[in-house]
């Protein structure tokens, strides 16, 4: 008789679509049979080893699935299955006490019920059968970042997996995979690029907590590295074909980031290509323009090949009738120091440049990130045009980065926190914040802010006493825009979810 | 003759009840408490003391007729007494049995309720009989131990401060659902005599001393009143989350015995020493069932209170809030609400309907 399916092999393999897992999730405990339960007293007769799937009343309420926990953990039933719905936080708690795992399934328990019992009647589908549907998969896929990382999303159950550049940026898939949590297994694969240098790394989190299941993870991400390592090479081939497909490339990745702050999704085939090119995409950055002094035309193959010799790093790419490269400032001064350092550097390589024309270069940064490289260039573009040849000129005095640093958000940040000081002090989880801003968003009206907040109104009206003492009453007049306006700018960045 | 050993409930004793009373009825109404405590003390003071009998001195077949407050008694506050109600309803109540009443018994001994029944033993100069029919409070009128003996809550009168007398006869258990709208019908509340029974019903069906003992907690200070009813503690330990809750029935059961008022609602409760279990309470305007750590510990009909930790005061559910550090203790039912027909009757969570 083949070995029963045990719970840890059911949450890693298993057929069991978006769960989440309470309590233990690497039990050797074998799956015999799988009951539907609709009355928490029918447990009293569940034999060891059964599934416990809850459906009607025995899955109405949080205190019935606890009930059901505890009758499951004297039984020695092997798990509780419960639909997601439930709330159960307590639960969950309790699940973990009691090692008992809890499985909260999407969709139709009874649904849930059939596709466990067909899992539990063909235990052999294993670790192997996984690896292999992995390699067909991804052998079909291409060679895509996209489609590599939606196949591993397919194959990989409830894992999630990233492609990070070299900033740490995600190139596809979900940023999930790099939050890192200690209740979650982590597995990091380097991807080298065609060059034998660093092209990105791939990442994946997954809730399972079975020992064997980092070791499936990195097998599964190890047959992918070889298709993005092509993707990379692809793209730099065919960029090197030609320079209007860089000038192209740039403009494209300009306009992406100008307008990244309405988007907030760092994902996307643009940024993508610029690091299978290698372009530094993380700051600190620093800006170059060079313009020669006689117009030349097909300047381009003799000034990258000068560039890539003698240049102070970074692509060189025509842009706006200049130019223009940048990179990241790395080392471990500060970003004022290594731009200072940066520009003397170019103005050595402009003022040394043998090259048929003279040169005229302009410096600007340092930049925070991409967002900021558009206008610098711009600026570096325009500063170039009216510095004399052979020398370098600063092009950032006035620019755009000292505005986007001036952004009401950065300039409130303090003073909301020095506002808001009493609370944060006291504030542990963040609660008393959000339940003030939504008790300011509702105009302070406890039971909506209840509602909003997901907890019982009595909550907030303790929450409300506590803010009070806090001396942060959202029903003073004088504080509460204020308040308000504190609570905007404190809770945007993070709390977005 | 006995009469001389009877012990009487004077302004003293009525005191110590009012006190003892209100006890375990947190979610009572203060104002309507006040109204009800003024209108028994007025009626001592204007016909005397009231003989407390226990059961067994009520004569077999003398007629005895249960006393109670019905409606909302924020309703009593609004809308007050004339003072003559109790003796309307119980003269209706003798009307339709064609019997004279001989002794006054209490359908619970909760707050107004049971200083209802005093007002109305003394302006009828009847005897109170020490005992309840309940043990404690239930939300309707059936839900009595006198039911589960098989006497009837109908023929049964009810008398408004508006000078109304509604008499109800009926052949069917469940008089509730007529007389909740009468009651709204004569401006929110209403005294009720009904379950006219014979002494040697009260003799097995009654919860005895119930009003001398909490007369006797009323004379106690502090923590020393809850031991009258001895109470067995659960936990003790910090109120950490409300979360609403479909119920104790579930969400589309028809357990429920009366659509009641408030909203469930589970109280989890850390316990702060011990074990350190997690206690959820699943409340709907009392606690129906605790569970610790998933296992039940205790469940309706018994008693499932919350009790302060600092003052040893009974809390309501309704004002609970995260933070408190509480103790949870329960006082049994008496055991007749145990049996098939006790739980059922009281809607204990997993009876069967």
């Amino acid at each position: 008789m083949t070995r029963p399916l045990t719970v840890a092999e059911l949450l890693r393999h298993g057929p069991l679509p978006a769960t989440t897992v309470h309590g233990p999730t690497d039990l050797p405990t074998g799956i015999l049979s799988v009951r539907i339960v609709d009355r928490v007293e029918s447990l009293d007769t569940v034999q060891p080893g059964t599934a416990v799937v809850l459906v009607g009343h025995a899955a109405s309420a949080a205190w019935t699935v606890e009930m059901t926990l505890r009758k499951a953990w004297e039984q020695a039933a092997a798990c509780v299955v419960a639909p997601a719905a439930v709330r159960a936080d307590s639960a969950g708690e309790l699940a973990g006490r009691l090692g008992v795992p809890l499985l909260l399934v999407e969709g139709e328990p009874l649904d849930t019920a059939v596709v466990l019992a067909s899992a539990v009647a063909r235990p052999e589908a294993g670790r192997a059968a996984l690896t292999a549907r992995a390699a067909q998969r991804i052998a079909r896929a291409g060679h895509r970042p996209e489609a590599v990382l939606a196949v591993l999303h397919d194959v990989l159950p409830r894992t999630s997996v990233a492609l990070t550049g070299p900033s740490g940026a995600v190139l596809a898939g979900r940023a999930s995979a790099l939050l890192d949590s200690p209740s979650s297994a982590h597995v990091r694969v380097p991807v080298p690029d065609p060059d034998g240098g660093h092209l990105g790394t791939l990442t994946a989190r997954s809730s399972s907590r079975a020992p064997d299941w980092a070791a499936t993870m990195s097998e599964v991400l190890d047959l992918a590295v070889a298709p993005l390592t092509a993707w990379a090479a692809g793209e730099r081939l065919r960029t090197e074909r030609s320079e209007r497909a860089a000038s192209a490339l740039l403009t494209a990745l300009l306009d992406r980031y100008a307008r990244e702050a309405e988007a907030g999704d760092a994902t996307d085939s643009v940024t993508s290509a610029a690091i299978a090119l290698g372009w530094a995409t993380h700051g600190p950055l620093v800006a170059y323009a060079l313009r020669p002094d006689s117009a030349v035309a097909d300047a381009g193959p003799l000034l990258t090949a000068w560039w890539s010799r003698a240049g102070t790093g970074g692509p060189l790419i025509a842009y706006r009738g200049a130019w223009v490269a940048w990179h990241t400032l790395s080392g471990d001064e500060t970003p004022a120091e290594a731009f200072a350092r940066a520009e003397r550097r170019l103005a050595a390589v402009v003022a040394e440049a043998v090259t048929p024309w003279r040169l005229a270069g302009a410096v600007a940064g340092p930049l925070a990130d991409l967002s900021a490289l558009g206008p610098a260039l711009d600026d570096a573009v325009a500063a170039a045009g009216v510095a004399r040849p052979g020398t370098v000129v600063r092009a950032d005095r006035a620019g755009s980065a000292q505005l986007l640093a001036a952004l009401p958000r950065d300039a409130l940040r303090r003073p909301a926190a020095a506002l808001l000081a009493p609370l944060l002090a006291a504030d542990r989880d963040g609660a008393l914040l959000r339940t003030l801003a939504v008790l300011l968003d509702v105009g302070g009206a406890p039971s909506t802010a209840a509602a909003r907040l997901g907890v019982h109104r009595n909550t907030v009206t303790a929450r409300l006493e506590r803010l009070r003492v806090l001396g942060c009453d959202p029903d003073d007049p004088e504080l509460r825009l204020a308040l308000h306006l504190a609570c905007q700018v404190l809770l945007e960045p993070d709390d977005a979810r | 003759m006995t009469a001389v050993t009877d012990r009487l409930i004077r302004p003293a004793e009525l005191a110590h009840l009012a006190v003892g009373a209100r006890f375990l009825a947190a979610g009572a109404e203060e104002s309507a408490y006040q109204v009800a405590l003024d209108w028994a003390a007025a009626e001592l003071a204007a016909h005397g003391p009231v003989r407390l009998l226990p059961a067994d001195r009520v004569a077999p077949d003398g007629l005895c007729v249960a006393i109670t407050l019905a409606g909302a008694s924020a309703a009593l506050a609004e809308s007050l007494p004339a003072g003559d109600e109790p003796v309307r309803a119980v003269r209706a109540v003798e009307r339709m049995t064609g019997r004279r009443a001989e002794a006054v018994v209490l359908l619970n001994t909760a707050a107004e309720n049971a200083l209802i029944g005093l007002a109305a033993a003394a302006r009828c100069g009847l005897p109170l009989v020490d005992g309840d029919a309940c043990g404690r409070v239930l939300p309707l009128l059936e839900q009595t131990l006198f039911t589960l003996a098989g006497a009837a809550a109908a023929p049964l009168a009810l008398a408004t401060p508006g000078g109304d007398v509604v008499t109800v006869e009926s052949p069917r258990g469940s008089v509730e659902e007529l007389v909740r709208p009468l009651v709204l019908a004569a401006g929110g509340w209403a005294v009720v005599a009904g379950y006219p029974v014979d002494g040697a019903v009260l003799v097995d069906a009654l919860v005895h001393g119930t009003v001398s003992r909490a007369i006797e907690a009323g004379s106690k200070e502090g923590a020393a009143r809850f031991g009258a009813w001895r109470p067995r503690r659960l936990c003790r330990g910090r109120v950490v989350a409300l979360e609403p809750s479909p119920g104790p029935y579930g969400p589309d059961s028809t357990g429920t015995p009366v659509a009641l008022p408030s909203r469930p609602t589970s109280i989890l409760v850390d316990e702060e020493d011990g074990l350190r279990r997690r206690f959820r309470l699943e409340a709907h305007n009392d606690v129906l069932l605790a569970l610790a750590d998933g296992a039940v510990v205790a469940a309706a009909p018994d008693h499932i209170l919350l009790v302060t930790g600092g003052d040893g005061r009974v809390l309501d559910v309704e004002r609970v809030v995260p933070g408190l550090t509480v103790e949870v203790v329960v006082i049994e039912a008496a055991p007749a609400w145990h049996t098939p027909e006790g739980r059922a009757l009281a809607g204990a969570v997993g009876a069967l309907p």
